[in-house]
């Protein structure tokens, strides 16, 4: 009773709302009180080390808690009654009472596996899950092992809320590597990765260099709250990826994994590629038109598509209509998708090996690892990583712990052969090539010059300037070579009991070292020696510029990034009040640098080359122009710094409301800024509720609920945006002088972006831990964003936009996580993980006078243009009124149908009364559901993942590019032929000369915008458990495991059968995993 | 108490050291190639940027516009619509990507080199630099404004000069500065304006030649005359040029000469060059390739006239042009020669009635062009007007495809030649009359939204 009033006194200094809430609460609970009949004393024993109060729930009388020491009482009235005893990050416990017991002794222990008492590592901290106020998700190491793969951030996806991969969307900005997205986007031109943060460092490297079968987990930082201690970097959200650890008193022990990955051909079939009849039919037509006549004569020696070759041959004469006829009858028949099929692609096969040892004495704990990647792609890359990490920690005295880690990669790779589509005639990528003839000999592929010419021109003293595509690869090649080592190093002093000092200090250096090597035999060499090599027709003596032999590139490429930390923890509990708080400074730099080389007459054995002259120009053999030699001499450097000071604090009283702060200020060296602009500071706070720990708390069925709520701030820097005008040196080729050029004008408004962010959410647990969740519900707010703003250039031509803060963006979403365990019986258990995220982030303001119209997302989707009221990603596009009598696409101008495509495209930009707002371009719903099922020792689980809400824009046929460089597609094949076949197709007519106008409008019309809904099995896996109690063998467990990857679509909303997430390049294949984990 | 002591020493320790490394250590350059402009060095550097202050940067709408190439008609219908009618003089929506923001953009490096020099005083050691730096900057922006005034500006009228729009004239490297369009009188007083200055600071010869000179200043000047139909004055400048640079190739041999018959005739910065800049290729309807020259023009060169051989190339019955100086079959040369500066002073000659000086001066420039084995017949003027004619004709012969012809045409038309372009549109006949609006071709859509200014 007397605690009763002394919580109510304590609630006065809890603030707002809740205190409203609170006190209701507690008056309820007030009316059921009886009178004792019997006092329970008893002590509680916790685990080693733990000191914290155990709530001692009754089912009929009422609630107590236990004090520091574990010694409780309570008044008993009715009885039996059962007692529940719980307490963060220990197995709840229950005690029957049936009779008045004197003295009850209550044994608890630590709760092992339980989702919300995970402990979440933000990098700076170690934190419980329940006790944080930020919104985190975190994914372990099982989860991450549900997709197999050499990248980690792959193993990410679908496991959580929050995360969305951008498929397919293209953005100019340099910090946009990972296509990854944090509840949605807080910027509209700033950076947009997430930043990645490795053991507590933030990673510069590839991120591809650490083995996914090192990590032990990863979480997910996505409020500001929980970002905020990042910093200024920290507006997408980090992503902290935590590695495996050896723990204290723990045998030696050895992981074991090797799997194998084999991936399904390309289904380059499926691409939508024009069919070799139409083209060569297109062909035809342009070269009876004399479209390629002017070329012909101009510049005989220019490549020419095989087709028109032989219309060029039966026009001279050299060849007959029929034997004309019968070769572009053959040409028909072939198809380039089955040529590269045949010649450059296999299945794909990754073999991961990975081994671990770990252990740990009292005083000291290690883990070594080692892992073997080894990867063949599609196109025969390979890729050979080797991974070695020795992660050590030794307690040197009772106040004292010394950390080490050394993580090193080294990979190699090695080019493969051309990918589909990027061997191209004179720039025409045809649909009919063939790499080898019947003889299996390779063929020669025009690519840029004609052969018929180029055997000619030099009296045959040149070298053969053919380029053989299905050879050429051998000679041409580029290796890769890396090795990247990740050290840190950590000293922990306790200071006080309640007191630690942390220092700590990360080196991070990653080496690439690049080697293009073009053999004498290689096109390449080949093509560039006779394109200088100086003929003199009278004497007929050739001098070579370009020495014969090979060409060697180097690049040589350093990333290092060091980071020093001193922190100080406080970790204090004072009766029912607790406070954790961390205070530090950090100073991190990063560097890159590169160097590049070229070496021209390279033999590897003997290995010689020659100089050649840089400086002059020489006449080319083709068009006499005179040019000069290409020089791959480079040199850079890039130098970033940043400074931190930063602190965090927690503060709960009696574990159930948790007030949470942190402040953050960063100083970085951005180029062309005033020192004053250097600093900023951001700062977030957060509130959280155990509702379920308040002694009113009745509902049994719902055992554990939390509400939180946090608000905080970051912000964007983007460091090329600068208040000076800013040139970068060069050295210009003809006079060998240095000059300077400006690469932003000077614009001394700008001002740091802004990212505020609110988050209101809620943990659950229902009883016996059938069902547990989360909701959260997010606001985002970004202000002062980086806008490209039209101006008036005639200021400075470099640019038609000028960078300004003029854009205000709002995000808002939900996002829900349900684990339900469906169904256990003895030998069987079915559960399930539901993931759901809702997310629109708009634009709020824009001023650019410019964007106002509809026009401005016309068939857009594929990068960010702000409008507003619009999503950041958005479909516009005209109004159809179908095709003409003839075939033409008809639009709308000033409300009726009009094939009058200049004069739309203007009413398109002025009024857009002839567009049609049609969606958000990135899924606004989407998530995934797992299934997973147990039985004995096998287990089975799917996932299924959904993207909903949003639209695409489907490739066609553009007949200007067609012409102009002979990209087709097969919607020709559809195209209005005949009067009447308006009625049965949007394809318009094909019309010579094509009209751009025309062709951009149908393109961009309501035929080709498609709803991109839709459903995927990612994967399904199979593992069966070994019983290895029953054999004799060393393992303490044997898995085994199957996985099929990317298995397909299960519903699509458009009915063409296309894949809306991969329209532009080839859907992902199929693959499929074997592997074996074991343990001893 | 002893463990509280030691956290404040920690404590104190790690911000005095904040504190004092703080500021040095951001201070550091984030790109060891970055620079904010300020030294010499850095304001030499952007003005010897070629890239974008001589190398394809010269307007080349004007020379796009011209009567002196055709197309065939297969060409024209293989075009798509928007180039037919540029082709046709009809005006097309052009945005940024065009003459006008590579022309202007020299006119910022100049505008901005001039303002930062100004913090720099002018000393005995750095007066060498110090005065390449603003003469080169003032020459630049006056070429730049010249060249962009005669595309986007009507023909110096003395009569309506101070009405007619000439360009916007930035002087200053603000964009928060509205622009606005000065007269053509302000457009060319600007001109002479920052040439006369540069003059003051400019060496006689530059270093290399895509850097400003006195004598290319001394030519500019005497083409800015020219346009402006002050005749005495230009006279006296293309004088003062030639007394620098008066080198004429000899085409029968000549060091700079490759060989006339090939694809690229005469070697890159050749003597006759004073200042080295290529046209624009953004429209590029006279391409090599897709322009066929004018037959009745090709038809005035003599047989024993070199140019014909030098300049052109027979393609199924038609000429197709290869005489740049630039060294490369497609890239047009635009800058300022010697020949250039022969022929305005045969035109000043000429028009003060010093009709034996103008064809002297002709006559010494088409010896150079002359075949050496066939004897050399001295051309001769009746009067004034026959010699002007002869004069103009020959520069059209000797300076087509250099970005001269268009201002030509309109200057000529001001003074009554009454030139009428006209196009064979597939046997559709299309003109352009004398002095329409046209001449000052259309300013680019987004700069008229953007600064409100009026269009041509």
């Amino acid at each position: 009773m007397e605690k009763r009033i002394k919580y109510a006194h304590y609630s006065k200094w809890i603030p707002g709302t809740i205190l409203l809430c609170l006190q209701i609460c507690i008056s309820f609970s007030c009316f059921g009180q009886q009178k004792p009949s019997f006092i329970l004393k008893g002590h509680i024993k916790l685990p080693d080390g733990l000191q914290l109060q155990v709530s001692v729930r009754s089912s009929k009388n009422g609630y107590t808690q236990s004090d520091s020491t574990g010694y409780f009482s309570m008044p008993l009235h009715a009885m039996p009654d059962t007692l529940k005893f719980s307490a963060v990050g220990l197995k709840t416990q229950y005690e029957v009472i049936k009779n008045p017991v004197s003295f009850l002794n209550i044994n608890m222990e630590a709760a092992t596996q339980m989702l919300n008492e995970v402990v979440i590592n933000t990098g700076y901290q170690q934190v419980r899950a329940n006790e944080i106020n930020g919104s985190v998700s975190q994914i372990s190491e099982t989860m991450l092992n549900a997709r197999p793969g050499t990248n980690i951030l792959n193993r990410v996806l679908g496991q959580s809320t929050g995360l969305l991969l951008n498929i397919g969307k293209s953005n100019g900005n340099p910090q946009n590597t990972t296509n990854l997205s944090i509840r949605g986007l807080g910027t509209i031109n700033g950076p947009l990765d997430p930043l990645i943060v490795l053991d507590g460092f933030i990673y510069e490297g590839d991120i591809s260099n650490v083995n996914p079968l090192d990590v032990e987990s990863v979480s997910l930082l996505k409020d500001a709250a929980a970002a905020s201690i990042w910093g200024s970097r920290a507006g997408n959200g980090v992503i902290v990826i935590i590695t495996k650890k050896g723990r204290y008193n723990q045998p030696i022990a050895i992981g074991f994994n090797a799997n194998v990955i084999v991936q399904q051909l390309p289904n380059l079939m499926a691409h939508n590629q024009m069919s070799s009849t139409d083209y060569i039919a297109v062909e035809r037509k342009m070269f009876d038109a004399g479209y390629f006549d002017d070329q012909i004569s101009n510049s005989p020696y220019q490549a020419l598509s095989p087709a028109v070759e032989i219309m060029l041959a039966q026009r001279s004469g050299k060849i007959n209509s029929t034997v004309a006829n019968a070769q572009l009858d053959a040409l028909s028949k072939q198809d380039s998708r089955s040529a590269y099929l045949k010649e450059f692609y296999t299945h794909a096969i990754t073999q991961q090996y990975g081994l671990n040892v770990r252990g740990g004495g009292s005083n000291y704990k290690f883990l070594l690892s080692g892992a073997y990647d080894k990867v063949l792609s599609e196109t025969y890359q390979k890729n050979n990583k080797v991974n070695i990490g020795l992660t050590q920690e030794f307690r040197a005295g009772k106040n004292l712990t010394l950390s080490g880690r050394v993580y090193f990669t080294s990979l190699e790779t090695a080019s493969g052969r051309p990918a589909y589509n990027s061997l191209s005639v004179g720039g025409r990528i045809l649909p009919y090539l063939s790499f080898r003839d019947a003889q299996g000999n390779a063929l020669p592929l025009a690519t840029a010059y004609r052969g018929a010419y180029t055997d000619t021109a030099g009296n045959g003293k040149l070298l053969d300037w053919k380029y053989y595509p299905a050879d050429d690869y051998q000679h041409n090649t580029v290796n890769t070579s890396r090795w990247d080592i990740f050290a840190s190093t950590g000293l922990k002093y306790k200071l006080t009991s309640f007191l630690d000092f942390d220092l700590s200090y990360q080196y991070q250096r990653q080496h690439d070292e690049t080697v293009g090597l073009s053999d004498a035999q290689s096109y390449r060499a080949r093509n560039l020696i006779n394109t200088y090599t100086q003929l003199n027709r009278t004497t007929g003596i050739l001098t070579y510029p370009i020495p014969l032999g090979g060409i060697q590139s180097l690049d040589l490429g350093n990333v290092s990034s060091s980071t020093a930390r001193g922190q100080f923890n406080l970790n204090k509990t004072l009766g029912q009040h607790s406070l954790t708080a961390i205070a530090g400074a950090e100073t991190r730099s990063a560097n890159t640098d590169g160097k590049s080389a070229i070496w021209y007459g390279y033999n590897a054995d003997p290995l010689t080359y020659s100089n050649v002259d840089l400086v002059n120009s020489y006449p080319e053999f083709l068009t006499g122009n005179y040019t000069q030699i290409g020089s791959g001499n480079n040199l850079t450097s890039t130098q970033y710094r940043f400074m931190s000071l930063y602190a965090n604090a927690a503060y709960s009283f009696k574990k159930r409301y948790t007030l949470s702060g942190s402040a953050r200020r960063d100083g970085s060296n951005i180029f062309g800024a005033n020192t004053n602009d250097r600093w900023k500071p951001l700062w977030s706070t957060g509130l959280g509720w155990l509702l379920s720990d308040e002694p009113f708390y009745r509902l049994d069925w719902l055992p554990e609920l939390r509400i939180k709520a946090t608000y905080g701030t970051s912000g964007n820097v983007d460091l090329t945006r600068t208040a000076l005008p800013v040139a970068t040196y060069a050295t210009n080729s003809v006079t060998g002088l240095p000059i300077t050029r400006i690469t932003s004008i000077n614009n001394p408004d700008l001002k740091w972006e802004q990212l505020s962010q609110w988050n209101i959410g809620t943990d659950f647990t229902i009883k016996d831990r059938r069902l547990q969740g989360s909701v959260s519900y997010f606001v985002k707010h970004g202000t002062n964003l980086y806008g490209p703003a039209l101006y008036d250039y005639t200021t400075w031509g470099g640019s038609k936009e000028l960078v300004r803060n003029i854009a205000e963006m709002k995000g808002y979403g939900v996002e829900t996580e349900l684990h339900s365990l469906n169904l256990q019986r003895s030998s069987f258990r079915w559960q399930t993980d539901t993931y759901f995220n809702f997310n629109i982030s708009k634009t709020v303001q824009y001023n650019n006078s410019y964007t106002t119209g509809l026009y401005n997302i016309l068939a857009s989707g594929s990068s960010i243009t702000p409008l507003v009221g619009k999503p950041l990603y958005a479909i516009a596009v005209y109004k159809w009124a179908g095709l003409d009598a003839a075939g033409n696409p008809q639009g709308y101008l000033n409300g009726k149908p009009s094939i009058n495509y200049t004069a739309m495209a203007l009413e398109a930009s002025s009024s857009g009364d002839n567009l049609v707002y049609i969606g958000s371009a990135t899924p606004t719903y989407y998530g995934n559901l797992i299934n997973s099922f147990f039985w004995k020792e096998f287990s089975l689980s799917f996932n299924m993942s959904y993207r909903l809400g949003y639209y695409t824009m489907k490739p066609t046929i553009n007949y200007s590019r067609l012409i102009a460089n002979g990209t087709g597609n097969s919607d020709y094949s559809l195209r209005w032929q005949k009067p009447g076949d308006e009625a049965s197709t949007t394809v318009p007519a094909f019309v010579y000369p094509a009209n751009q106008d025309r062709d951009y409008f149908y393109a961009d019309s309501q035929p080709n915008v498609i709803k991109a809904d839709n459903i995927r099995l990612d994967y399904i896996n199979l593992g069966y458990r070994l019983d290895v109690s029953k054999m004799k063998l060393p393992f303490r467990s044997v898995d085994l495991y199957a996985s099929m990857q990317n298995v397909g679509i299960l519903w699509r909303a458009n009915h063409l059968g296309l894949d809306p997430d991969y329209l532009n390049t080839l859907s992902p294949v199929r693959s499929l995993t074997f592997g074996l984990r074991s343990n001893f | 108490m002893k463990k509280y002591y030691v956290i404040q020493v920690w404590m104190v320790a790690i911000l005095v050291l904040l504190n004092t490394s703080c500021k040095k250590y951001l201070d550091a350059k984030s790109d060891a190639k970055l620079v904010t402009p300020q030294t010499l060095q850095d304001l030499q550097g952007l003005l010897d940027d070629a890239n974008l202050m001589n190398l394809k940067t010269t307007p080349g709408y004007n020379e796009s516009s011209t009567d002196d190439y055709f197309w065939l008609p297969i060409t024209f219908n293989s075009q798509p619509i928007t180039t037919q009618n540029l082709y046709q003089w009809i005006p097309i929506d052009i945005r940024y990507g065009n003459d006008w923001n590579q022309g202007y953009l020299p006119v910022y490096n100049a505008n901005l080199s001039l303002e930062l020099l100004d913090k720099i005083p002018q000393t005995a050691a750095n007066k060498q630099q110090w005065d390449n730096i603003k003469g080169s900057a003032l020459f630049f922006r006056a070429y730049y404004f010249l060249l962009l005034a005669m595309q986007y500006a009507k023909a110096y009228d003395g009569n309506t000069a101070d009405t007619d729009l000439g360009i916007v004239l930035r002087l200053k490297s603000d964009f928060n500065i509205p622009s606005t369009r000065a007269s053509v009188r302000g457009s060319y007083q600007q001109v002479i304006t920052d040439l006369t200055a540069s003059l003051d600071y400019l060496p006689d010869y530059p270093l290399n030649l895509l850097r400003p000179s006195k004598g290319a200043a001394y030519a500019l000047l005497a083409r800015t005359y020219l346009y402006m139909h002050q005749y005495d004055v230009a006279l006296t400048y293309a004088n003062k040029a030639l007394v620098l640079n008066s080198y004429l190739m000899n085409y029968n041999s000549d060091p700079f000469i490759i060989s006339l018959t090939t694809a690229v005739p005469f070697k890159k910065f050749n003597g006759e060059t004073i200042f080295y800049t290529e046209m624009a290729s953004t429209l590029n309807l006279n391409s090599t390739t897709r322009a066929r020259i004018d037959t009745v023009l090709y038809g005035k060169y003599n047989t024993n006239d070199l140019r014909k051989t030098a300049f052109f190339k027979a393609n199924a019955g038609y000429q197709q042009y290869k005489g740049s100086y630039a060294a490369n079959a497609s890239t047009f040369f635009s800058g300022i020669a010697t020949d250039e500066l022969y022929l305005n002073r045969a035109e000043c000659y000429a028009y003060l009635n010093n009709v034996n000086s103008a064809m002297d001066d002709l006559n010494y420039l088409l010896k150079k062009r002359w075949k050496s084995t066939v004897a050399y017949t001295p051309i001769s003027a009746t009067d004034r007007t026959d010699a002007l004619t002869k004069v103009r004709l020959e520069r059209r012969k000797e300076l087509l495809m250099r970005g001269l012809r268009w201002m030509d045409i309109k200057r000529l038309n001001k003074e009554g030649e009454n030139i009428v372009l006209t196009r064979n549109i597939n046997g559709k006949i299309v003109t352009l009359q004398p002095n329409a609006s046209y001449y000052a071709l259309p300013i680019p859509v987004d700069i008229i939204e953007q600064s409100g200014i009026q269009q041509n």
